[in-house]
């Protein structure tokens, strides 16, 4: 299959604030969407830090976890930096239903994927078709571990309350991509990207 | 403090998705190549690869045969790649005077003396890039070399979801060259 | 009217920047930022080799660190990645002298040590960074938020004679908005302002 490669420009360049609280990815997808970003890219995430993160990695032992691709959460406060990609999620040939959990007959997990919108968000997408969809891995660190992960919904920015010397906040600069569309497609077991000229 | 140093304009983005078992350092080669990118960096570029080799510094550098490090590690891994990319110049000069030690398998010929900086020779693409990648087991971080695999996609057949985003840069001419007396070093010219 | 506060920019020019071995890192992105009046701006692309870096971490315990972001020191080699926001530092509701970190002994001794260690080069007009860097040694892999003291080293090559680096930044100079960090009572707060 040849690679497939398209070319643009920089539309417009955002800077995005982020108060204590707000979810990251959450305000990532909201900003693609109040935008119109069908082509996007998060060139840097910085400023205050995170109050724990949600991350998607790859399972310690594949074999008893019951999805491809593990989800957790680690308490922080955590330093982050985000890039990714921003793109929109488009119809296939493929149902979501029809994406199976690993191991295990579809069924619904208790706390963690119960609805459909959370299949779509564990994806990267927001809620499924014609919502926005991102594809980005930040490093994070505190004073033991420094890691790094896929970026899931529940990471949030930190509430300090006054602590002095870590900034309040965070800062998104996301470029809006004119000319082409980013698709995100789903397969048989998961997303792939399609690169697409913009369409009318 | 003089600092070597160009101003210029972002010209395109180049988004390219890279596919399952390609080398992910040979597709970046590639696409600079083919853009005629004479400054550049990588924007964006995160997904899975299945096998990485990259360079770090090594445990002890005593018994190692370079002064720095070339490891394998198997994945899967998420990846996440960053890098400036620009052009191998020719100095001028003897290249046999660049002496890297022989270390069987992994330093033996004049191009792998070039692959050690990423880059295929004279006047080909150079990309100086550092990744991290997340196993299961933690996070490695170090400078991504030929031999790092796109991992297959989800489904068999599927295209992937590695797709970087190249930017090119109009009005700068940026480059490496060969350190002049003879270490193999790299040198950034803006 | 978007939930968050979102200001619309464009890159103004985009900045190749060679660094010098030997040079402090965070004090030329300072130097950078002033020279090419940069007020608010992306590092874009920072790939290099560093000795003796010098950072800001989330302590690993809280009450015992006598500052919100403790400093950390590491030896070596290292390879690093730096990214962040360039921006000027503002006038705040407070002054330097009414922060309760106003003295730590080692660490903030005078003026300029409090506003190096917020990000500042030396208070307000001055340029600011908030940005990370990941760095790798031969033994561990961190992630921080960069001090002065960070060394721009030549890639463990031994004597280099001066020669120039292989690191080298990409800055993306915006236009259209400022990237203001501000101190105000006990906090410093990052602004965007539109233009």
């Amino acid at each position: 299959m040849p690679r497939l490669e398209l070319k643009s420009k920089i539309e417009k360049v955002l800077y995005v604030k982020l108060k204590a609280g707000d979810d990251v990815l959450q305000a990532i997808w909201d900003t693609a969407k109040k935008y119109n970003i069908k082509a996007g890219v998060v060139v840097q995430g910085s400023g205050g830090v995170l109050k724990n993160v949600v991350v998607k990695g790859f399972p310690r032992n594949p074999l008893t976890c019951q999805l491809p691709l593990d989800a957790y959460e680690i308490e922080g406060p955590f330093m982050a930096d985000i890039r990714g990609l921003i793109g929109v999620t488009v119809k296939s040939d493929v149902d979501i239903s029809e994406i199976p959990l690993r191991n295990a007959p579809i069924t619904k997990e208790p706390g963690l994927l119960e609805t459909e919108i959370d299949k779509w968000q564990m994806l990267g997408s927001q809620g499924g078709v014609n919502t926005p969809y991102f594809h980005g891995a930040f490093t994070y660190a505190n004073g033991h571990i420094s890691h790094a992960g896929f970026l899931m919904p529940g990471t949030q920015v930190a509430d300090l309350d006054s602590d002095v010397g870590i900034p309040a906040g965070y800062t998104l600069v996301i470029a809006k991509i004119k000319d082409i569309e980013i698709h995100a497609k789903l397969g048989k077991k998961g997303f792939y990207h399609d690169l697409v000229a913009k369409q009318q | 403090m003089n600092r070597a140093q160009a101003i210029g304009a972002i010209d395109e983005l180049i988004f390219a998705r890279v596919q399952p078992g390609e080398d992910l350092i040979e597709a970046l080669w590639e696409i600079a190549a083919k853009n005629d990118i004479k400054a550049g960096w990588v924007m964006e570029g995160s997904g899975i690869l299945k096998r990485v080799t990259f360079q770090r510094f090594p445990h002890n550098a005593k018994t190692c045969g370079l002064f720095i490090d070339v490891y394998n590690l198997e994945g899967p891994m998420l990846c996440n790649i960053t890098g400036i990319i620009g052009t191998m110049r020719d100095s001028g000069g003897d290249t046999s005077v660049y002496p890297l030690a022989y270390v069987k398998g992994v330093m033996e010929t004049e191009m792998d003396r070039f692959e050690m900086g990423t880059s295929q020779g004279f006047n080909t693409p150079y990309i100086h890039n550092h990744f991290d990648v997340m196993t299961k087991d933690g996070c490695v971080m170090g400078h991504l070399m030929r031999g790092s695999i796109v991992a297959e996609a989800n489904s068999p057949g599927d295209p992937s979801e590695f797709t970087v985003v190249i930017a090119k840069a109009k009005g700068i001419d940026f480059g490496t060259e060969l350190r002049p007396n003879g270490f193999g070093h790299f040198i950034h010219q803006i | 009217m978007s939930k968050y506060e979102t200001h619309e920019c464009e890159f103004e020019e985009i900045i190749f920047v060679r660094l010098n071995e030997g040079e402090d890192l965070l004090k030329a992105i300072w130097n950078i930022a002033k020279e090419n009046d940069i007020r608010a701006g992306v590092i874009l692309e920072g790939t290099g080799a560093l000795s003796n870096v010098v950072f800001q971490g989330i302590p690993k315990k809280k009450y015992a660190c006598a500052l919100p972001l403790d400093v950390y020191e590491l030896g070596g080699i290292l390879q690093t990645n730096v990214r962040g926001l360039i921006g000027i530092t503002a006038k705040g509701d407070a002054d330097w002298t009414d922060s309760s970190i106003k003295k730590v002994p080692h660490v903030i001794e005078n003026e300029e040590d409090f506003w190096n260690y917020h990000g500042s080069e030396g208070g307000v007009d001055t340029p600011c960074f908030q940005g990370h860097f990941a760095v790798v040694n031969k033994d561990v892999s961190v992630m921080g938020r960069v001090l002065p003291g960070t060394k721009i080293e030549n890639a463990g090559m031994g004597k280099t004679d001066n020669l120039p680096t292989h690191f080298s930044l990409v800055i993306g100079k915006v236009k259209g908005v400022e990237y203001r960090m501000k101190l105000n009572k006990d906090q410093f707060v990052q602004e965007i302002v539109k233009l």
